[in-house]
């Protein structure tokens, strides 16, 4: 008799004592660092917001905060996806928010604690507490993430160093007159073309940015390089102008900054790094602000991507004014962006996040519903700083163009992908 | 004992380009810091106060230029310096359109105003060779100097040289035109906000409380519990058992000195050969620096210090006073140091730690026995740092040495200064707060420093 008790209880025990999981230890870790900010805890009242592009991730994540939160003797704790406006408005004192993102094979929470008040007296929203809290991808959290879905021809990655070239943008086109098209970038105070000579890009040419200094700019600085009909137009914030020239042709002032494969010229907000939407002529259709914004080249229809200063992607197709954005949190992209139109459909790519001490990725993504992973080039040299496409090598197929840098070593190299 | 300490070359280690934690993403606007300074804050004066004010006025004040990150000047203000080789007389444009953070226009005669206010105060030493400075044009101002100087536009890069309006002393609400603003402050810490109007870019932080500390302990524990998200010290029990909250630990440039300076006392000279003998700087550097630090090399030779001081003072041991800023507790451990290694010596030294205020006030009128300090290197450049040192206790000779010639190695025995060792500003910074650097004369630049998210 006492032998079959002891084997229940075993059973019991086993059958109690569920094994932790990865996202459960994640889930710990997050309910520590805001624990010491969410005091006194029988007296608040706590909404929790979890967003990245991984519902059910999203989902399971905010349960287990939640479950924990509840544990600590909180008045009431809540799932709730608003912004702090919204959670004021519903009636809690402190509200949760995540962001949940990955890169280099860790998955990352970071968002902050926000104590909420309605009194008239003070600020209506005082950030407590910043929250960041990393774990390597193990199988149980790569469940939660969509498959790699590649269409049909393989994509490949290679990079052609060009030296110590600190460039903030690209664009491919014909700025010569010859039929074919060169690589344009655009540093702080200089434009520079290469050509493709069959195995390497050299240098064609390379124009100062000078003129009239900006009255204001960003803290870090800020260009925008387009090539267009045989002519380049390059703007660094540094300068109050942008400087546009032809085919040999000398350089000229010119307003606004330009973007690939966008029929809009846009202003910057007075020192800070994002242009605003009402400062472009036209302005339909671009977002409120945006840090980029590039339009599709040669494809069977209009395509737009912009990356907005929260780090979201929105992505329009079709006519602006018709068809909806599609938004997707990419936190950590460096605001590149470029769209490429082949033979294997129609694709985004964008710069994606990094970890400390490891390089950017490349991702590109199928212009469907859902925009579906197509390839991620990882294990770059250094951070993408700017992205372009367009037919480089002259095959007739497109590529797209990063500028990747690795700043302590100071060197540039240009990787096409295709 | 000749020992010629030629600072310049132990500061060799040193460049002037600040640690910076890798960016790994763009920087996102908005978000609050509360972070600790390095010393109490005592004023805004860009001329005047402790490592901690000059670290609130580089936030606030704008140079004609400052050190870029390969440590050399890089135009701010300034859009072009017309200085030909062997000319005696410069001239500096300014950049159009500047603005003060009441609106205001910041013109050549603000600039010229500023420069010639630190031209007639002693702290402004580093602008020596500068005779005298008048506004030519609304963005041109013309300098005239006392002898050919190739390094003017490091010297415009020098707190010295910060611009005020009119060239006025700033009062308790400082108008600046660098990135952010104050709102507010006390003896305990100073409010700042992003000035939304900077030339240079708006500051990435919304705000930034930066605080004092009345204890190590007390500014460790405030790191560990999230109070604060950047550091400057942490407690000898967590350097054993390690931080339980994580941060990135961010080193500036090795271009802090530390010493002793004997002040107007009969027999000084004396006392500082005894102290330049008795301190033993390797123990002391390792027992109470934290941060990457060099040792001066000097003799240390503690019996002749002993009979140095038999032979002047025979049995009766001299009582002096060690003046102490209170709030800076890596000198009050210095400190105790000193005053072990001295009393081997034969010389009493009693520690009179005071607050910010009073040891600045005392410092600046050379009210003290002995004095114990840190330097930075103006504009992190090692050889304007050992005539820092010089002007710690004597800003005339500093002046008068600078007018003659560049900045140049200078033998210290010839001073009141004991230099003991060259170190780095350390911080230690909440891993999600990104990009903050210290720069080459030991300040934390937060203009570029960001949160991850908001």
């Amino acid at each position: 008799m006492g032998r079959r008790i002891g084997w229940l209880c075993a059973l019991a025990l086993l059958t109690a004592a569920e094994p932790r999981g990865t996202l459960d230890a994640f889930a710990d870790a997050i309910v520590e660092r805001a624990r010491p900010h969410l005091s006194p805890a029988r007296d608040l009242d706590v909404a929790v917001a979890v967003a990245g592009p991984w519902p059910r991730l999203g989902d399971d994540l905010a349960a287990l905060v939640v479950a924990r939160l509840r544990g600590l003797g909180l008045r009431s704790v809540t799932r709730g996806d608003g912004d702090a406006a919204w959670a004021r408005a519903a009636g809690f004192e402190r509200l949760l928010r995540l962001d949940l993102d990955v890169g280099g094979g860790r998955l990352r929470a970071s968002g902050s604690v926000l104590a909420l008040t309605t009194s008239p007296w003070t600020e209506g929203t005082e950030t407590r507490a910043h929250l960041f809290v990393e774990t390597p991808l193990d199988a149980e959290l790569r469940a939660y993430l969509p498959a790699v879905t590649t269409p049909q021809g393989r994509w490949q990655a290679r990079g052609v160093p060009v030296g110590d070239v600190d460039l903030l943008a690209l664009d491919v086109g014909d700025s010569d007159g010859d039929g074919r098209a060169e690589v344009v970038g655009a540093t702080a105070t200089e434009a520079i073309v290469w050509g493709w000579d069959g195995a390497r890009l050299t240098e064609r040419r390379r124009i100062a940015l000078a003129g009239r200094p900006a009255p204001m700019m960003p803290r870090a600085p800020v260009a925008t390089v387009v090539v267009e009909r045989g002519a380049v137009t390059a703007h660094s914030s540094s300068y109050a102008d942008a400087v546009s020239w032809m085919t040999r042709g000398k350089s000229v002032p010119t307003r606004g900054y330009g973007f690939p494969g966008v029929a809009a010229t846009c202003e910057l907000s007075p020192g800070v790094d994002w242009f605003a939407g009402a400062s472009c002529a036209p302005s339909a259709g671009l977002p409120e602000r945006f840090w980029t914004v590039a339009g599709l080249r040669g494809g069977a229809r209009a395509a737009r991507a912009a990356i907005d200063p929260t780090g979201t992607l929105w992505v329009t197709l079709g006519a602006a004014a018709t068809a909806p954005a599609m938004p997707l949190t990419v936190r950590g992209v460096g605001a590149q962006v470029a769209l490429i139109a082949s033979d294997r459909g129609e694709f985004v790519a964008t710069s994606e996040p990094v970890q400390a001490g490891e390089a950017d990725a490349i991702v590109v993504r199928a212009l469907l519903a859902g925009l579906p992973v197509a390839y991620r080039a990882d294990r770059l040299p250094g951070n993408v700083r700017a992205l372009a496409a367009g037919d480089v090598d002259g095959d007739g197929k497109p590529e797209i163009v990063a500028a990747v840098r690795d700043r302590a070593a100071r060197r540039t190299e240009l990787w096409m992908v295709n | 004992m000749r020992a010629t300490l030629l600072l310049a070359s132990i500061v060799m280690v040193a460049t002037a380009v600040g640690t910076r934690a890798r960016a790994e993403t763009r920087a996102q606007y908005g978000g609050a810091v509360q972070a600790a300074m390095a010393s109490a804050p005592t004023t805004f004066d860009p001329l005047r106060g402790g490592p901690g004010d000059a670290e609130v006025a580089a936030l606030v004040f704008d140079t004609p230029f400052v050190i870029a990150a390969d440590g050399k000047p890089r135009p701010s203000l300034a859009l072009a310096l017309d200085n030909a080789d062997g000319a005696t007389r410069a001239r500096l444009t300014l950049r159009p359109d500047v603005r003060f953070s009441d609106g205001t226009l910041l013109t050549a005669r603000d600039v010229a105003a500023s420069l010639a206010r630190a031209l007639r105060d002693p702290a402004g030493w580093t602008l020596a060779p500068v005779k005298s400075v008048r506004a030519v044009a609304e963005e041109t101002v013309e300098l005239e100097l006392s002898r050919p100087t190739p390094e003017l536009a490091l010297l415009l890069a020098t707190p010295a040289a910060a611009v005020t309006p009119a060239g006025a002393a700033p009062g308790k609400r400082p108008i600046g035109s660098g990135p952010f603003v104050v709102d507010g402050g006390d003896g305990a810490g100073v409010r700042l906000s992003a000035n939304p109007g900077c030339f240079a870019g708006r500051a990435y932080l919304q705000s930034l409380a930066l605080r004092a500390f009345a204890a190590r302990s007390d500014e460790a524990g405030s790191y560990e519990v999230g109070s604060i998200q950047a550091a400057r010290h942490t407690t000898g029990a967590l350097d054993a058992t390690g931080p339980r909250r994580a941060a990135i630990v961010v080193d500036g440039p090795q271009t802090l000195t530390g010493f002793v300076a004997v002040g107007r006392i009969a027999d000084a000279d004396v006392v500082r050969r005894v102290l330049a003998l008795a301190i033993n700087r390797e123990r002391l550097r390792r027992l109470t620096v934290r941060e990457p630090a060099s040792v001066v090399k000097a003799p240390y030779d503690p019996g002749r210090a002993k009979s140095e001081a038999e032979r002047r003072w025979h049995d009766a041991r001299p009582k002096l006073s060690l003046l102490v800023d209170g709030s800076r507790f890596d000198d009050r451990d210095v400190a105790e140091r000193i005053l072990a290694d001295l009393a081997r010596a034969g010389i009493d030294v009693a520690i009179d730690a005071v607050d910010a205020s009073t040891y600045q006030a005392r410092a600046d009128a050379g009210r003290y026995d002995l004095l114990l300090g840190t330097v930075a290197a103006p504009a992190g450049d090692a050889a304007l740092g050992t005539l820092a040192l010089v002007a710690a206790a004597d800003p005339a000779a500093a002046r008068a040495a600078l007018q003659r010639a560049p900045a140049a190695a200078v033998n210290l025995d010839d001073t009141r200064v004991v230099p003991l060792f060259v170190r780095a500003a350390r911080l230690y910074v909440a891993p999600e707060l990104r990009d903050l650097a210290v720069e080459g004369a030991g300040r934390a630049v937060w203009s570029d420093a960001h949160w991850l998210s908001r």
